[in-house]
């Protein structure tokens, strides 16, 4: 009786370490890039978006002068622009960060200062 | 057999961690995702072979089964059945046991949220939690295996110290063990993004401190369970005696008080990289160190339940990480360089750093007491005993700054801040503690300190309601009505105004502290039957006392008659035991508890006459204490709760053609 317990303990993490193993291929070709790079723009959406939130919200408090607020209401629209932009481009099948986003992203800075 | 069958899975929740440890890290390295999810699936069953470790030694001590060692060391016949299962994690290696199984649990659901966000990280978040849990696992394989048989069956077993055998033991040892554990879930994941070399970019910061925040919330839980265990069920008066397993709670927890503050910097600002990771590895270094002194370390302690040798290894455990720790980050120091720079020292970023140190002070002071007496003994061979004048007088002052921080910091602008912007944001709280000032020295309180602290708690939760009030008036000018706009507007920022909920549960807390340090009374009594006595408003009539015998203890019940303001109050019934198996006394006070304060009873002794002599206490406003367990829970709860609704970004959006998104942020391009 102990050696089937034994056993069935032994085959539940068994199974669940072989399956990977044994199905590598559908595990492997899961492009990790993309996905990887999917939820990082994910990521960079929300925080930009947090962060327009919360700026609206200091202001609102009156924790913010009009010159901050200006400030950090450009960076997070431009953050949030060019989250969109890379969004586009992959959506386009063009994953690489070409050098015109980082042109446009200048541009940008170059205007807010 | 069931028994056996705990021995096994035991083993193979081992070996399995092993895999797991490798497999992770190798998949990692060499880019294997099929290993890498082998080692994750494989880590999502030790939970399971863990439940069959733990439900065998839980029925081995409810079927009384002596022949396991850790069964007859730990319980026996005359223990209730209901503490039978508690007992097992009454001593060293059954409590390990515990920590493993309520680790590996936290720590399947932290991996499985880190897989989901942090794909590239999660191999080595796996590793280093997989690794955490195989120290517990090879520790209770081959040096302190709770199923392990003795070579014969004693008839009865030893039984645990009785002051354990209380409901207090169904939750304070737990929390506070699940506590100081949970501390490796937030290392891990700030590590893992260290070595996979996403240290620099912030994507760790959100799932960090929501484990951050959890590990917080439970390592607060178990310290006021505790104080709440001591003072109403201990009977000394007190709530906090700076003990050192106690003291050993309380550094993890400053240190990730500090952490999930200067965390939020990061997610905000993307500053305070290097530090986080400083701090988060420090608190897991305090963690294993409460660890090391709760398994038997060189440290004295009241909690001399767990004694044994075992504190070493805990030593070894805790400086190889922390090595480990340094390595990592020395390697991977150039990733870690803030997005910005600290603008002014006047911003909010600034009133951060200035928290988080004074946090490392009290922790390193309260380390420094706690190991002191050890230097002392092992150095100069001298025996010093660093008591609680030591640890008042030195963490106060600092305690005392760390609560106006609290007060003023959450008003102070991010990155500058001019004395006229912070002038008018705290002109209200400043009058508020002014005017409680002047109010309390005009009604008689003639303690400057204490006048002093009260007023600046005022400080803070006026900083919090005219934040809450002009944020209310703003939304309610755009058209929502008053308690719609307060709702809308905790909901619109859930970490900042749960993060004040929490807040006001600390001025809580800080409230009972203050009243029952500065303005307690002790007397006491040596009555005859019949005979009455008064402290301040209140009055008591000893009426006698009866002795019960029980099996393991003899209990001798005192009976009193309270009035408060001539008013009969109620009897109160104070016992005093005596184990005579374990040579034991215990009391159990009689506690009558307002708002305002407490009057608290407890006897000293009983005589041949029927005369007995009671230590009577008043603590003023102990009852907040226990209420700001609840409102921190719910604080904690909201700031690490998940917004209800995102803001999606738009599907395949075409940017040039686009005139304007809801947010206009296309049209500003």
């Amino acid at each position: 009786m102990l050696v089937l317990i034994a056993i069935i303990m032994v085959f539940i993490p068994g199974v669940a370490i072989a399956y990977p193993l044994i199905r590598g291929g559908e595990f492997d070709r899961v492009s990790q890039k993309q996905e990887v790079l999917q939820k990082d723009l994910n990521r960079r959406w929300e925080e930009a978006i947090t962060g327009l939130q919360n700026v609206e919200l200091e202001m609102d408090l009156g924790g913010l002068n009009q010159a901050d607020y200006g400030w950090l209401r450009e960076r997070y629209m431009t953050d949030a622009a060019l989250v969109l932009k890379e969004m586009n481009l992959e959506n386009d099948g063009r994953v690489k960060l070409s050098d015109g986003i980082e042109s446009d992203a200048q541009q940008v800075r170059d205007k807010i200062n | 057999m069931i028994v056996d069958a705990g021995s096994v899975s035991l083993a193979i929740s081992l070996v399995v961690t092993l895999y797991v440890i490798a497999a992770s890290f190798l998949g990692a390295i060499l880019r294997i995702p099929s290993l890498i999810v082998s080692g994750r699936y494989g880590f999502y069953t030790v939970p399971f072979l863990l439940v069959v470790s733990s439900g065998a030694l839980v029925y081995a001590f409810v079927t009384h089964d002596f022949s396991v060692q850790y069964v007859a060391e730990n319980s026996n016949l005359a223990m209730p059945t209901a503490y039978t299962w508690v007992a097992m994690y009454a001593g060293n290696s059954g409590s390990m046991l515990f920590i493993a199984l309520i680790f590996t649990v936290m720590a399947v659901v932290a991996v499985k949220g880190v897989a989901s966000r942090l794909p590239e990280t999660v191999p080595y978040v796996t590793g280093l939690v997989a690794g955490v849990l195989g120290f517990f696992l090879g520790v209770l394989v081959f040096l302190a295996n709770p199923m392990s048989r003795l070579s014969f069956v004693p008839a009865d077993g030893e039984g645990i110290n009785p002051l354990l055998v209380h409901f207090g033991m169904f939750i304070h040892p737990p929390i506070q063990m699940a506590g100081l554990v949970s501390v490796a879930i937030p290392f891990s994941i700030a590590m893992g993004a260290l070595l996979s070399g996403r240290g620099g970019r912030d994507e760790w910061v959100d799932v960090g401190r929501i484990w951050g925040m959890f590990s917080w919330l439970v390592l607060t839980g178990g310290l006021m369970l505790g104080s709440w265990w001591a003072y109403t069920i201990l009977g000394w008066g007190g709530y906090w005696a700076w003990d050192p397993v106690e003291n050993s709670a309380l550094m993890p927890w400053l240190v990730m008080t500090a952490f999930v503050h200067s965390i939020m910097v990061q997610k905000r600002r993307g500053m305070f990289r290097m530090w986080n990771i400083v701090l988060v590895s420090v608190a897991f270094t305090m963690a294993q160190m409460g660890m090391f002194i709760n398994r038997g370390g060189p440290v004295p302690s009241v909690h001399s339940f767990a004694q044994s040798a075992m504190g070493w290894i805990f030593l070894a455990f805790m400086v190889s990480t922390l090595l480990g720790s340094l390595v990592a980050f020395a390697w991977r120091m150039d990733s870690l360089k803030s997005r910005e720079r600290l603008e002014s020292m006047l911003s909010r970023e600034s009133f951060f750093i200035l928290q988080n140190l004074l946090f490392l002070i009290v922790a390193f002071v309260t380390l420094w007491g706690t190991v002191y007496p050890v230097i002392a003994d092992a150095l100069l061979d001298e025996s010093i005993t660093v008591g609680e004048p030591y640890f008042n007088r030195v963490n106060g002052p600092v305690l005392f700054v760390i609560v106006l921080i609290m007060g003023v910091g959450p008003l102070v602008p991010w990155r500058r801040g001019t004395p006229k912007n912070i002038f008018r944001m705290l002109r209200y709280p400043v009058a508020v503690a002014v005017s409680i000032a002047t109010v309390l020295v005009v009604s008689g309180m003639r303690q400057p300190v204490a006048i002093l602290a009260l007023a600046t708690c005022s400080i803070v939760i006026t900083g919090i309601l005219a934040e809450w009030v002009r944020g209310s008036i703003s939304r309610h000018k755009k058209g929502e009505n008053y308690i719609m706009a307060w709702g809308r507007l905790v909901a619109s920022n859930r970490p900042r105004y749960g993060g004040y909920v929490v807040h006001l549960a600390i001025i809580m807390l800080t409230v009972g502290a203050i009243g029952s340090s500065f303005f307690n009374v002790q007397r006491d009594f040596a009555l005859s039957p019949g005979q009455s006595a008064s402290l301040r408003d209140y009055s008591f009539r000893y009426i006698g006392f009866e002795r019960k015998p029980f099996s393991d203890r003899e209990e001798v019940t005192a009976h009193l008659e309270l009035s408060h303001l001539d008013r009969t109050v109620g009897p109160m019934y104070p016992t005093r035991s005596f184990y005579p198996d374990f040579r034991i006394g215990a009391t159990k006070a009689a506690i009558r508890s307002t708002i305002i304060e407490d009057f608290y009873v407890v006897p000293s002794e009983f005589g041949d006459d029927g005369g007995a002599v009671f230590r009577v206490y008043i603590n003023p406003m102990v009852w907040w204490m226990w209420a700001a367990g609840p409102v921190l829970f719910v604080g904690t709860l909201l700031a690490i709760s998940p917004r209800r609704r995102r803001v999606q970004p738009p599907n395949r959006p075409p940017i040039q053609s686009r005139s304007t998104s809801s947010l206009g942020v296309t049209k500003s391009l």
